[in-house]
């Protein structure tokens, strides 16, 4: 809005996003998955929607209602419980992955304890002996919480920037 | 990257949609109706009698105004007679 | 279409192959071998109906999407007549693609080549410097874009580079009885949820259509995981209940898994149940009502699941309805599409539910189909190797068996569910293709 300026957010607490974010993605390569929920709201929204190649001046290229990923905390809890199995046949033996987040962009969030944080994130996704790894390149737009002095993410909004992905299935979170 | 809208407007119209006829005579605009071959920016233009429907093409820089009369006749001309127009002047 | 000539060795193998089959054998090398891909892009995708787009996908006049044939890229619009033409997307002037986005609205497509402009039906109008370039040396008649046959069945657009192709109703013959209970939800039918999930994977085709023309087999071992969680409505001892129904000298097959008590039309919507009882035939409802799991596969490359999938263990959930095709791009390699249907008169919150649990369970990331991707590469990998080609499978489960006398639905129909029949069908369709008996 022109003439109401929002406070932007002071060097100490973005930093403490870019680590929050770094720290949550430590958790997923690491695959200390409890530890990764804990990372969570109990309402987070967690979001991958699905990209359609499309001209410039379309309505949308990221579609408004197709979904890979629809998650709450209860079906991203679901998703955790199933690799503990030992039946996860597609994480068995798990992937190996590398989270690379950058381009960390913190702006006031829609609550006064909310920030909106964009982030690109690259994951290196390597499976078996195969030499040739999964790369996907993602724009993240998520909402970080403050809850008890602690940063949780409220909400993740990851795009994929292929329209066709490269990757015989999507075992790995966003 | 376009975050989401909560109802799409054209990913699964509804077939044969009528659109509500604008009261406040529609004076909102401009309006761009665009597709991978070319893009066009629709608007009312007040003349000092009266009003005419405005395509510009911002690709080919080329305008034509249009008053009521015109447009009612575009109205009820067959898909065929467009083709017809694209096949004598393919471009401008 | 020009096709290469087959090698004798190489007829006589696929001969072979054909035999085989009716003995329960079927060979390993097939599902990653660069030959038999050659062969199958002459044999089989360009002589049989290929599923092309879902009607819902283009309801408006200009409405289109690109699609594949074998690897020719298609434009499959809806004229402004109405009706719905697929065409070439290569311009007849030099070459260049017609439309690069995969989805738009058009009335008439300009090339960014040379500017020639085609109907969206296919035909040449517009050519640039007509008098002064060609002096009358074109006939606009002579150079539209290529033309596909198609026809159309429930919504299902299909299309065919055979000229000489029988008509889709014979093609699909009497497995329409069972595609209706995925086409039919309710008096209007069923619609996409939404473009399709797009992505490449080291599978071959034939792999996930044999899985999904009824492989129940599979499903305790490779899906364990929803049985330990919960979240299957059958269990170990009772999954193998139900039919295989596989329509002989067509390819088609469906496997029908049943659960004992599982009530009727369960996780349908009741209006919408109640429906389907009224505009289904008496047969087709006694065989849909008891259905728990539908799993099918119309030859040669699209696919069908409608499955009961709740997040709280125990109950019956939403009914979701996944449609796909697995579009060959290479030995072992293909490019899925997978579309959620949805019943068009169910209420909005309906399909959000089925929408979601077909995100969850089915989608490239849905718990379910992680697994038996995973499960497929390594088939393929392992398919492609030099001591694989000496290898064969058994196909042998259900040889003797005869047709249930009860079941009141058309084809071989055969229990229980776990069952090679379908597969036998299939592979022998198959062959029929490749050795070009069709």
């Amino acid at each position: 809005m022109i003439g109401v300026a929002d406070p932007k957010p002071d060097r100490d607490t973005v930093f403490d996003v870019t680590d929050f974010l770094h720290r949550e993605a430590l958790a997923l390569d690491e695959r200390r998955f409890r530890d990764w929920l804990d990372h969570l709201t109990d309402d987070v929204a967690y979001v991958v929607p699905l990209r359609v190649t499309r001209e410039g001046q379309a309505g949308w290229e990221v579609s408004p209602t197709s979904r890979i990923f629809d998650d709450d905390k209860q079906t991203l809890t679901l998703r955790i419980e199933r690799l503990e199995t030992d039946f996860a046949w597609a994480e068995q033996p798990p992937s190996r992955t590398r989270h690379y987040v950058t381009n960390v962009v913190a702006d006031p969030g829609e609550r006064e304890d909310e920030l909106l944080v964009s982030s690109n994130c690259l994951i290196y996704r390597s499976r078996g002996d195969s030499i040739e790894p999964n790369l996907y390149s993602i724009a993240r737009k998520d909402t970080v919480r403050r809850v008890d002095g602690r940063l949780l993410l409220a909400r993740r909004y990851a795009v994929l920037d292929q329209s066709v992905i490269n990757g015989h299935n999507l075992s790995i979170l966003f | 990257m376009n975050e989401a809208v909560p109802v799409p407007a054209a990913e699964n119209p509804d077939d044969g949609e009528v659109l509500a006829y604008p009261r406040d005579g529609g004076n909102e605009g401009p309006i761009v109706v665009a597709n991978e071959f070319v893009d066009v920016v629709v608007r009312k233009v007040d003349t000092r009698n009266g009003v005419r429907l405005e395509i510009w093409s911002p690709r080919h820089n080329t305008c034509v105004r249009f008053d009521a009369v015109a447009l009612d006749c575009l109205s009820y001309q067959e898909p065929e007679f467009i083709t017809s127009l694209l096949a004598r002047k393919p471009g401008p | 279409m020009a096709t290469d000539p087959v090698s004798p060795g190489a007829e006589a193998a696929l001969e072979s192959i054909r035999d085989g089959i009716a003995k329960g054998r079927f060979p390993a090398h097939v599902f990653n071998d660069r030959q038999i891909f050659d062969i199958e892009r002459q044999r089989v995708f360009s002589k049989a109906w290929c599923f092309l787009a879902h009607e819902s996908e283009i309801p408006d006049r200009g409405d289109y999407v690109t699609r594949y044939i074998a690897d020719n890229n298609l434009i499959v619009a809806r004229a402004e007549s109405g009706d719905i033409h697929a065409s070439l997307n290569m311009c007849r002037h030099r070459g260049n693609m017609m439309c690069k986005s995969e989805m738009g609205n058009a009335s008439h497509f300009r090339c960014s080549y040379h500017g020639w402009v085609y109907k969206n039906s296919g035909e040449l109008v517009g050519v640039p410097y007509m008098k002064e370039g060609y002096e009358g040396r074109i006939d606009k008649r002579d150079w539209g874009l290529v033309k596909v046959r198609t026809q159309t069945y429930a919504g299902l657009v299909f299309g065919t580079i055979d000229p000489d192709a029988p008509p889709l109703e014979e093609y699909l013959g009497d497995f329409r009885f069972y595609l209706d209970l995925y086409l039919k939800q309710g008096s209007s039918g069923s619609e996409v949820h939404g473009p399709p999930d797009h992505w490449v994977t080291d599978t071959d085709w034939k792999i996930a259509a044999e899985n999904f023309a009824g492989d129940g087999y599979h499903t305790p071992v490779a899906h364990q995981f929803g049985f330990n969680l919960g979240y299957f409505a059958s269990s170990g001892s009772t999954h193998s209940q139900g039919w295989a129904a596989s329509i002989p000298g067509k390819g088609h097959g469906i496997g029908l898994g049943h659960t004992p008590g599982f009530p009727p039309f369960a996780g349908f919507p009741e209006e919408l149940a109640d429906e389907m009882r009224r505009s289904l035939s008496p047969e087709q409802v006694e065989v849909f009502s008891q259905t728990r799991t539908a799993v099918g596969t119309v030859f040669p490359n699209l696919s069908f699941l409608m499955q009961p999938f709740s997040i709280v263990p125990g109950e019956a959930g939403v009914r979701f309805v996944t449609m796909r095709l697995y579009h060959p791009i290479g030995p072992g390699r293909t490019e899925m599409y997978s579309w959620c249907l949805v019943p068009k008169d169910a209420s909005e919150q309906y399909k959000r539910e089925a929408y979601r649990a077909y995100t969850l369970a089915f989608a490239q990331a849905g718990t379910f189909e992680q697994d038996d991707l995973e499960n497929w590469a390594r088939v393929t990998r392992s398919a492609g190797s030099t001591m694989a080609r000496d290898i064969e499978f058994p196909y042998v489960m259900g040889m003797d068996s005869v047709r249930d006398p009860d079941f009141p639905g058309p084809g071989h129909v055969v229990t229980p569910y776990v069952n090679d029949s379908n597969f036998r069908n299939l592979w022998s369709r198959w062959s029929d293709y490749m050795t070009g008996q069709v």
